[in-house]
């Protein structure tokens, strides 16, 4: 069923078992699961179905530190959230993700890879992906013309990523939901604070506003916040009535440990001989699945580095790749077309069917966990009143380490088998350099700020994503990632998402 | 690095390699000992020279012809120029082998390679 929160009359009150904040991956994943069921769903979601500027709006926020897009350019406030403009790069975290690694402050999740396998499983078909297998032995023989680089097992591996189309759930999911009979959808319904009773101890209802100039309330026995990072964070900082410092903030951790993936030029590969590289090749739309170099866990652990991974592109057509920092500053999807158009002109121009002698090795790696890389609230109001997001996004040397020591071990590598040789650029070639120049960006994976751990004084979900405190307030989405990984935060915050859903089952169960 | 620069490089490499081996060779590219074998079909002759120059810049105690051929040499001495690519070669991989590898210039190279690159770069200036 949908609803438009315009046009009811003001002060509506809502009422439900359940409500779902947000209507992008997460929220839409949770409502799905709970479809047919003997519960009244409700989900609210900010936006529209369609992209609006002044939605878009709500979202901006102002950037310090480290060079960062326009906050209101890498979320979309609209049903389907992000999955409006994501690319389908879809991935696992690895065991050694979820571990606590001495290397990196921070790190160690309260749960296991193991815990998160059957609903990994489930989150590939929400997102139409392939079956649940991400070894290149199991993908070769699919296609064995995709001949995996020589090298050391101990050392480097191919990660494989598979593609969704990619899945927009706005487009794909809009009917299923619409159509339930117990998951009521409102439209144009921001939740603009959250109020718990008197000790903060449980969460009694929301309100929600819109530009028309209402406001209604949202009443529910369990309330899930699937936001996306920035905005799950900034909703709980904004909710301070009966928590002066924020819901859920008593140890001041809500925003904090905002991580990216960094993406970025690192090096080059050369070859004596052309190749295509097949296995590490992608034509964007076509492909289903491909692999980057990673680095094993021994390495990592050896060499006390992040866990990232290496891609290439044909350094003919990387050359004329302005970097993303550079060109993803609109949310508008007619402005990212643009963007992207550009990278397809410059494969164009460097077509060569007999492969390439040389290529670019471009990364992906964690950001290290870092207390002062963090979401906080800026004295500016949005259309609605509430307070806009402030991102400082901070980077650390193990960050730069890492990507640097990648590059060596994949230069050690490829050296050992006499197949090439491998370029560092300039900016990682003093170790003693932990400044970052000016091209470098993230991949629009925002993740942390309300970080996952069994220790309320350290963390602000338990391991069930519940909001340590707070009996019937959970958090859905990458914003309870302990660490980030190396891949896309998509497939790991669906699985998540659907773990969470099969606990509040259970309670939801019980209660009954 | 322009890619007609190192064809043009990886042929001459290949003359040169036709050629007996003199002592008194002149140029870099005749003088295996100078001539990194497999980083020369990748890279061009001002490729070669930084990454040498860089080598040297780390390493003073290197910065000398006579130094790096006597290391270069090892105990390879019959002169032969097949027979010193040959054991350059080995000692290259060996090299990658066992992680004695250098970056200089943004390469990942053998130590044996930066040094062919330093010897190249000395007697290219």
């Amino acid at each position: 069923m949908h609803i438009d929160a315009k046009t009811l009359p003001d002060n509506t009150l809502i009422e439900g078992d359940i409500c779902i904040i947000g209507a992008g991956a997460a929220g839409i994943s949770m409502a799905l699961e709970w479809m047919n069921k003997p519960y009244k769903v409700i989900l609210l979601e900010g936006g529209g179905f369609n992209y609006e500027a002044a939605m878009q709006d709500l979202y901006r926020g102002k950037e310090t530190g480290q060079r960062y897009y326009p906050l209101e350019s890498a979320r979309l406030h609209y049903f389907g959230g992000t999955t409006g403009h994501w690319a389908g790069f879809c991935s696992v975290f690895e065991p050694i993700d979820f571990e606590k690694r001495d290397w990196v402050p921070h790190s160690g999740w309260p749960i296991k890879r193991e815990d998160l396998d059957p609903f990994y499983a489930r989150a590939q078909k929400n997102l139409d992906l392939g079956p649940y297998e991400y070894s290149y032995d199991y993908w070769v023989k699919q296609d064995p013309s995709k001949v995996s680089l020589p090298f050391d097992p101990e050392a480097l591996y191919n990660k494989i990523w598979q593609f969704s189309p990619p899945t927009r759930f706005g487009e794909k999911y809009k009917d299923s939901i619409v159509n339930s009979p117990n998951i009521y959808l409102y439209t144009y319904a921001n939740v603009v604070d959250i109020t718990a009773n008197e000790n903060a101890s449980a969460i009694k209802q929301v309100t929600v506003k819109n530009l028309a100039g209402k406001e209604h309330t949202v009443k529910a026995k369990y309330f899930v916040i699937a936001c996306c990072s920035v905005q799950n964070a900034r909703i709980l900082l904004a909710s301070n009535k009966q928590a002066p410092r924020g819901l859920g903030n008593d140890n001041d951790n809500v925003g904090r440990f905002f991580m990216e993936h960094l993406e970025i030029k690192s090096a080059e590969m050369w070859f004596p001989e052309p190749d295509l590289l097949k296995l590490y090749s992608i034509e964007f739309g076509k492909t289903k699945w491909r692999a980057e170099l990673g680095i094993t866990a021994k390495k990592q652990e050896e060499h006390k580095i992040l866990n990232g991974t290496a891609s290439f592109s044909p350094l003919e057509a990387a050359r004329h790749q302005p970097a993303f920092i550079d060109i993803w500053k609109s949310s508008d999807p007619n402005e990212r077309k643009k963007a992207f158009g550009k990278f397809g002109e410059a494969v164009d121009k460097a077509k060569n069917k007999k492969g390439y002698n040389s290529y670019q090795l471009f990364t992906r790696v964690e950001q290290s966990p870092n207390p002062n890389s963090r979401i906080t609230l800026d004295t500016e109001t949005d259309a609605l009143g509430m307070r806009r997001a402030m991102l400082n996004w901070d980077l650390t040397p193990l960050e730069k380490h890492s990507i640097r020591s990648i590059y060596e071990i994949i230069g050690q590598e490829i050296g050992k088998t006499s197949k090439g040789r491998v370029r560092l650029m300039e900016y990682l070639r003093d170790v003693n350099d932990n400044s970052w120049p000016e091209f470098t960006g993230g991949g629009w994976h925002h993740m942390g700020t309300t970080r996952m751990g069994d220790d309320p004084k350290t963390s602000v979900v338990d391991a069930n994503c519940k909001v340590h405190g707070i009996a019937n307030l959970f958090m859905a989405g990458a914003s309870c990632y302990v660490t980030a990984a190396a891949p896309n935060p998509t497939l790991t915050l669906v699985a998540l998402t659907l773990r969470l859903s099969d606990h509040l089952k259970k309670i939801a169960a019980n209660r009954a | 690095m322009e890619r007609r620069a190192f064809v043009r490089l990886s042929a001459y490499t290949a003359l040169v390699l036709s050629m007996p081996l003199l002592d008194s060779c002149s140029k870099p590219e005749d003088n295996p000992l100078a001539l990194p074998l497999f980083f020369s079909h990748i890279a061009d002759v001002k490729t070669i020279t930084e990454a040498g120059l860089a080598y040297r810049k780390a390493n003073h105690g290197e910065d000398d012809r006579t130094v790096l051929a006597k290391i270069l040499s090892g105990n390879e001495t019959s002169g032969d120029k097949k027979a010193i690519e040959a054991a350059l070669d080995n000692r290259v991989k060996q090299d990658f082998q066992t992680n004695k590898t250098v970056t200089v210039s943004g390469w990942v190279l053998s130590l044996t390679e930066a040094r062919q690159c330093a010897l190249f770069s000395i007697l290219n200036s």
